[in-house]
């Protein structure tokens, strides 16, 4: 039928089958492509609005035929011309509204038309014009500033400070500017992996396995293969045979190789079985549905209790090999290994054993443990269990792959461009310089995008036919196959005087890591280096076991083990607290590590290598204590008006890292452009953070130039230098110094290059604002300089170039203080107060680090209260949808939800810099439990705290 | 995927082309479950209600009259009607999904997170259809008429009261619980309680109707539990969900009483 609308202003007629999905249509044949799909057509993340008529709308709710006659609205009608946004979006960015931008659009338009009926509209106005909206970044409280600063700007005043200022001696770190990136997201242009496809390119779909585990015994692709427009198919009879992680960690890995991109083992629901490359989607499905396989089930693993059995299956039966480091006994160990599984191959020893279902294993300690325990007055036991979470960025693992002039590139939603370079390079027998990898925009990571999920069967498939290749997981496949937060059992022994003084701290985890061994020693392992470090006590052990299993895979995701830990260690000082009899804010301040601190205990709590010991140089513990009592009044009893609602309060203190020193490595180079502008190539991933603007402050910064004269080029593996990636909180503290150590020795070679131009020495002369040297017997600005280079008689043009290494720890500290309410009939929770007291050092983008770390802490709240993975008896995953896994809306916000900063300035940080926003998911599981028991006297030892947990703890049920 | 988009203008055309498409085809109106994930593939054709009209509200002394085609927003804006059914459609929580769905797409649909249906059930609500005449809702909902809505008409609350109480897993998360209670202020009619969630559809309580209103409110959650009929669900055991829904009607009577 053919359909007349009037789309963004515009006449517009086309010819459309009526049952089209209008977001499809709006997608793909008006090349809108802001109007998105990130949930299978369900319409919950919220990025396919739309307005109709005026009215908010999901597109994907809609037939094509049901925009006839309709006035369509995108967020194209609220910019300000074709490519730069109008006046709400400029606010949404001000406001740091505007992160990974995924659904920045769709946030504008449900904004704009809350505003076009209301001028001034309240919080719940805005709560619930936002209802329907998804974001993971920022917590959702930006978006009241938002239309605070909209507000101001369009009666044409000034407004108030969006987040508060630091550093008055520089001039645009430490202060909220406009993120760089912004604009482009904001107004919907294309920046991300799904807007860069071409129309020829071939689709790939993934045959995914129904059981848990099994073998493959055959499979059948002809009837497929004779599918119109299946270019190929590939299956583990046909693809390469190389074995690797799908870890993106710094070579070598501490992850075993233990996969290939298909196995004749599948391992779990939703495991791949084969790749169907066609011409379209359809084809792509039909020839799935034609594909027979034939499976030898096995008994399912699936929980740390399974694993550890006798008698267990073995989830990795294959033999194990060691590229150095093989234990004495590895032939034994291998002797009943299993070929079918494939090999398993470790750089080095990180204590697995497959033949025990043991992916990785290791212990440690200082001190003198039983001495410690015999010190104490009290000793207590106690035994934590997280479930397994998961990460639910609004853009689910997107990939496209081309060729170019003979070379393989990959357009990827990657945290770690340069460990997808290698790994892709390794599977498909590439040298790597014919492989370059573009990060582009990145629709939320949140450490799943650390992992190489879709890069390899993409290339090779795009190696293989010359065509470019698109895949782009359907929401239920990011459920199943995509990395999450490993289950973990953490038990807890505390040994302590009378006075609260801890003598002893023991911590054993137990965790599951599911098919794969991705991050296996190094999350669990993290669940005590980012607790332990906290208290400061001299007898200390640790130990990690972690499980193979046939739960879906787990891997990164913000904290990276981090919570799990935190939520153990932290709750069972509170438990201690009440055994003692001692106030739980005493016992923190009597043991927590200060500035000025030494910890042995960093020694051995290294990334699979031996640490060092690490002296605390910054620490904001005491401020933000100070703060969060302040602002939550823990001495004062909450009172409800209901006497089946009982209110309580709880806090906890957290630490991270920022980046693994002695591991990372950034680098970055800054270049003058010709007139004097600067153009900066950072091999850092921005993935919505805006580390691109941090690098560009860095470089602003240093060179006293205006920042609007920065650019910079990051993630692309062709036009930057080399950098590790993002995660583990590395940003900042080794990007970010990267880019500022690259920016010095331009600076330093601009300050030469003149002075041989004004006969001075270097030592006479300075930048001074807007980049111009000054010193000398005239003022020379940056655009004569370059001139100068780049002239007949010049010395070619100016560069600087920064490798950031340390072995120096920059470590954030935070406490979050929580309120809830808590009904004794229904066992319902609801978190009224929050507040997130952090210390980052100088906070280089205020605003969006305040958002982060909102955006953190709701993040945990969601896993603390609501969100699970649950599987069944066969290893299925019983709610792979956003609307059933539950993750947090505007509506879930708490009531009163802040951040604040206690600044330090850390020595070893750019500009004083430390991370920022991983730390935020560490203190809600702690603050809330200790908040529920202060509520109603029970202790809520296991994620999430439902209802049901609570009525059993309470005995109601 | 709907092949044929038809444009009846009037209530007898819709009708009449349904009746020629037969079960294949679907009415059409705000299409927010006609477009669902599960249902796209269902039907062939769809006829839409959009020059249909269907969409008025009125508002009478002793009763509102809620056409089929009226959008949940916009039941939610209109300070003219009983507080229970702006309530009720005010539960779907996404604003912009409220200003797609229409009241007789949210009760035709029949699904256990229908505030609406169990708030129209309990308020004694009657449903006007294109072929079958007057019929209760919960008639409606409980039987299997697939016939066009055209419009609900509800008491106003000086003749009946109602309850209502719902809890989700998180805000936006699948529903736990769904209860509505009405009770008669005049004693002409009988007490409705309508129950759903965690996999069971909507349900009436009959032995809880039968007790109200003079029973205790420690007897209505007792019976209220032992009622209702759930079964296994992974988002909780039976004890819970049926604990739940002894303290979800007990409090919705009380708020009746």
């Amino acid at each position: 039928m053919k359909i007349i609308f009037t789309l963004n202003g515009v006449s517009r007629e086309a010819e459309i089958v009526p049952g089209m999905n209008a977001q499809v249509f709006l997608q793909q044949t008006m090349h809108i492509p802001s109007v998105r799909n990130g949930d299978d057509g369900t319409g919950f993340i919220g990025n396919d609005v739309i307005l109709v008529d005026g009215s908010p709308r999901s597109a994907q709710r809609l037939m094509a035929a049901q925009l006839d006659g309709r006035d369509i609205r995108t967020i194209e009608s609220l910019n300000r011309d074709m490519i730069r946004p109008g006046r709400l979006q400029q606010a949404l960015i001000a406001a740091g509204a505007v992160q990974d931008g995924y659904n920045a659009p769709a946030a504008a338009l449900l904004l704009h038309e809350l505003l076009s009926r209301n001028a001034a509209p309240s919080r719940e106005e805005i709560t619930d014009a936002l209802s329907g909206l998804f974001v993971r970044d920022c917590g959702y409280e930006p978006y009241y500033k938002a239309v605070e600063i909209y507000k101001a700007m369009v009666q044409g005043g000034k407004y108030d400070d969006v987040a508060p200022s630091f550093r008055d001696d520089l001039r645009v770190v430490g202060t909220p500017v406009p993120k760089i990136d912004g604009p482009w997201l904001a107004a919907g242009q294309r920046a991300y992996v799904e807007d860069r496809v071409a129309p020829d390119a071939l689709m790939v779909r993934m045959l995914r396995s129904p059981h848990a585990h099994a073998y493959i015994t055959s499979i059948d692709t002809s009837e497929a293969e004779k599918v119109p427009g299946v270019h190929m198919i590939v299956t583990h009879e046909n693809c390469p045979n190389e074995s690797f992680t799908q870890a993106g960690q710094g070579f070598p890995e501490p992850s075993p190789y233990d996969r290939r991109m298909f196995d004749k083992k599948v391992r779990h629901v939703g495991d791949r079985v084969a790749a169907v490359v066609a011409e379209t989607e359809e084809a792509a499905r039909e020839a799935l549905a034609r594909i027979k396989v034939e499976y030898d089930v096995l008994a399912p693993v699936l929980s740390i209790d399974d694993a550890e059995r006798e008698d267990a299956p073995l989830v990795q039966a294959g033999p194990m090999e060691y590229v150095v480091g093989a234990p004495e006994n590895l032939d034994e160990l291998n002797r009943d290994a299993d070929p079918r599984d494939g090999t398993v191959t470790y750089q080095f020893p990180i204590g697995a054993n497959t033949r025990k279902n043991i992916a990785a294993s290791i212990s440690g300690g200082i001190g003198d443990m039983e001495k410690g325990f015999a010190e104490a007055d009290v000793i207590i036991e106690r035994t934590y269990d997280s479930c397994q979470i998961h990460c639910t960025p609004p853009e689910t693992h997107v990939v496209y792959t081309r060729m170019d002039a003979g070379r393989v590139v990959v357009h990827s939603a990657t945290q770690v461009p340069w460990h997808v370079r290698r790994l892709v390079a390794k599977v498909l027998g590439l040298p790597q310089n014919r492989v370059r990898v573009i990060k582009e925009r990145v629709g939320g990571g949140y450490g799943s995008k650390q992992d190489i999920l879709l890069e390899d069967v993409c290339a090779y498939a795009t190696l293989k036919t010359g065509r470019p290749v698109y895949s782009h997981y359907t929401r239920e496949e990011e459920f199943l196959a995509c990395s999450s937060r490993h289950p973990m059992r953490v038990t807890v022994k505390l040994g302590a005087r009378k006075d609260g003084t801890l003598t002893a701290v023991e911590m054993h985890n137990k965790a599951n890591t599911g098919p794969f061994g991705n991050h296996c020693l190094t999350v669990p392992m993290n669940a005590c280096s980012k607790s332990l470090p906290l208290f400061l006590c001299d007898n200390v052990a640790f130990s990690v076991t972690v499980y193979y299993s046939n739960i879906p895979p787990t891997g990164a995701y913000q904290g990276y083990g981090a919570p799990q830990g935190s939520f153990g260690l932290q709750l069972a000082v509170a438990e201690l607290a009440r055994e003692l009899g001692v106030p739980h804010m005493e016992i923190i301040e009597r043991n927590r590590v200060r500035e000025g601190s030494r910890l042995e205990l960093m020694r051995i709590l290294g990334e699979g290598r031996e640490g060092v010991a690490a002296d605390i140089k910054s620490c904001g513990l005491e401020g933000a204590l100070k703060r969060g009592n302040e602002l939550l009044k823990l001495d004062e009893k909450g009172e409800s008006s209901d006497p089946d609602v009982k209110i309580g309060k709880g806090f906890a203190i957290i630490q991270q890292g920022s980046g693994l020193p002695g591991l990372d490595q950034a680098n970055g180079r800054v270049n003058l452009c010709s007139d004097g502008t600067i153009l900066v190539q950072q091999g850092g991933a921005d993935i919505g953070t805006g580390l691109d603007t941090v690098m560009a402050k860095m470089a602003a910064e240093a060179l006293n130039v205006p920042l609007e004269n920065v650019t910079v080029i990051s993630g692309d593996t062709d036009m930057t230098p080399f950098d590790t990636g993002a995660y583990a909180s590395s940003g900042t503290y080794f990007s970010g110094s990267a880019a500022l150590l690259a920016a010095q020795d331009l600076r330093k070679n601009i300050l030469e290059t003149a002075a041989k131009m004004l006969g001075v020495e270097p030592e006479d002369l300075d930048i001074d604002y807007p980049g111009v040297v000054t010193g000398g017997k005239e003022e020379l600005p940056l655009t004569k300089i370059a001139h100068h280079c780049e002239s007949g008689e010049g010395p070619g043009p100016l560069s600087g170039k920064g490798c950031f290494v340390t072995e120096h720890h920059a470590i954030p500290y935070g406490a979050h203080f929580a309120q809830v309410t808590v009904n004794t009939r229904t066992g319902e929770v609801k978190v009224q107060k929050y507040y997130a007291l952090q210390d980052c050092g100088t906070p280089v983008n205020p605003e969006l680090a305040e958002g982060q770390i909102l955006g953190g802490a709701l993040k945990s709240i969601g896993h603390s209260l609501w969100e699970e993975m649950i599987l069944d008896e066969k290893g299925a995953l019983v709610n792979p949808s956003m609307h059933e896994y539950c993750p947090p809306a505007i509506l879930d916000k708490p009531e009163d939800f802040r951040a604040e900063f206690i600044f330090t300035d850390d020595p070893y940080g750019p500009y004083g810099a430390k991370s920022v926003s991983e730390i935020a998911t560490n203190g809600a599981s702690p603050a809330l439990a200790a908040a529920i028991h202060d509520a109603t006297g029970v202790w809520i030892r296991q994620w999430p705290f439902t209802p049901e947990r609570i009525l059993k703890a309470l005995g109601t049920i | 995927m709907i092949q044929g988009f038809h444009r009846p203008e009037s209530v007898e055309e819709a009708v009449a082309i349904r009746r020629e498409k037969g079960n294949s085809a679907c009415f059409l109106a705000g299409g927010f479950f006609i477009n669902s994930p599960k249902n796209k593939e269902t039907y062939v054709d769809a006829v839409s209600l959009e020059k249909v009209g269907l969409s008025e509200i009125g508002i009478g002394k002793d009763d509102v009259i809620i056409g089929a085609c009226a959008t949940l927003q916009r039941i939610v804006d209109n300070r003219d009607l009983p507080p229970v059914i702006r309530q009720a459609a005010g539960f779907q929580p996404a604003r912009h999904f409220r200003t797609q769905i229409t009241i007789g797409g949210d009760i035709a649909s029949r699904r256990e997170d229908s505030f609406t249906a169990a708030a129209l059930m309990a308020m004694n609500a009657t449903a006007q259809t294109a072929e079958s005449g007057d019929m209760s809702v919960s008639d409606y909902v409980l039987g299997d008429c697939d016939d066009l809505l055209l419009s609900i008409t509800v008491p106003r609350d000086n003749h009946r009261c109602c309850g209502l109480f719902r809890q989700t897993r998180s805000a936006r998360g699948p529903l736990l619980l769904n209860a509505a209670v009405g009770l008669s202020r005049d004693g002409d009619a009988a007490p409705v309680v309508v129950v759903s969630g965690a996999g069971m559809g909507l349900t009436r309580l009959t032995a809880v109707e039968t007790m109200l209103p003079h029973a205790d409110v420690e007897t209505i959650e007792r019976t209220a539990a032992e009622a209702a009929p759930f079964g296994t669900h992974w988002l909780g055991s039976v004890e819970f969900l049926k604990h739940l829904c002894g303290v979800a009607v007990a409090d919705c009577a009380i708020a009746c009483l």
